[in-house]
């Protein structure tokens, strides 16, 4: 995330089509974090977007792809940033090989999915995904106390990303 | 009376001459001490000093091991709960798939014809 705000790359084969849940979902987004959202609606779309995005909202069902194949092709063309599925495939063998992926956070139905669901998905993604990125930095530069901060910014971000949410433990 | 007193001048001249001699040699053993203390004192000094770095270079030496070994297995178990947390959002994923798919709320084979 920047100052700027945060960076969200809406690649659904049917935007408009996502639901009040979502369409709230990304209303918050917009109000809480001053995203930007950049919609696509086919891989080529989400390929030929220019631009760095701090998450990816990604279908499953796009026009030209389907299930492990999106998020792997996706993943390939953005290898930093995060992504939360965000679909109506529901094969749970599609959405396991799908989530296989290290990028790849969370699965959200997007039939049954609520807003606080989904700002929580994202919140943490963005959060854990940043933490984990940390460790895996200092593991390989051998630095301890900033492995310790990367602890501390974790249980940290916990917190921040529920409250963020709303989202009460 | 003046016959004795070219002798009182003598006994005098070598009592005084004795006094001198003893203060001589009581500031010459004075200076011979203090030299040896200051010699031996700052050589104990030294041995104490350098024994005290030995100890702590000991000790930094211990604790950088030690840190090396608690840094190790921190690192073991943040990889070994990272890795955990990747499979339980896996499964966490699968289940809601489960979940959503038995529902019905989605249209699962309509995507699957896409690609037969």
């Amino acid at each position: 995330m920047t100052s700027s705000g945060l960076r969200v790359l809406v690649l659904q084969s049917d935007p408009a089509g996502l639901g009040p849940a979502v369409d709230q979902a990304l209303k918050e987004l917009q109000a809480r974090y001053e995203a930007v959202l950049t919609f696509a609606s086919s891989l080529a779309d989400a390929e030929r977007a220019a631009g760095v995005f701090d998450v990816i909202l990604l279908d499953l069902l796009l026009p030209n792809g389907l299930g492990a194949e999106v998020s792997t092709r996706v993943s390939a063309r953005y290898p930093d940033t995060p992504i939360v599925i965000l679909t109506r495939l529901t094969d749970p063998e599609a959405v396991k090989a799908a989530m296989a992926l290290p990028t790849v956070w969370d699965y959200q139905p997007t039939d049954s999915v609520d807003c606080e669901q989904l700002l929580r998905s994202i919140a943490h993604a963005l959060d854990f995904y940043r933490v984990e990125l940390m460790f895996e930095t200092c593991a390989a530069t051998g630095k301890a106390a900033t492995r310790l901060g990367a602890l501390a910014a974790l249980t940290e971000n916990e917190s921040t990303a529920s409250s963020r949410c709303g989202w009460r433990q | 009376m003046e016959d004795l007193s070219p002798l009182v001048t003598a006994l005098v001249g070598l009592i005084t001459g004795g006094a001198l001699l003893q203060l001589s040699k009581t500031v010459h053993d004075f200076l011979r001490r203090r030299q040896f203390l200051s010699q031996h004192g700052q050589s104990f000094i030294n041995k104490q000093y350098e024994e005290m770095v030995e100890r702590l270079q000991s000790q930094v030496t211990m604790l950088r091991e030690r840190t090396v070994q608690i840094d190790r297995s921190y690192q073991e178990e943040i990889k070994c709960l990272l890795r955990q947390t990747a499979d339980l959002r896996v499964e966490n994923a699968t289940i809601k798939a489960e979940l959503a798919h038995q529902r019905g709320t989605a249209p699962p084979a309509e995507g699957k014809e896409k690609t037969t």
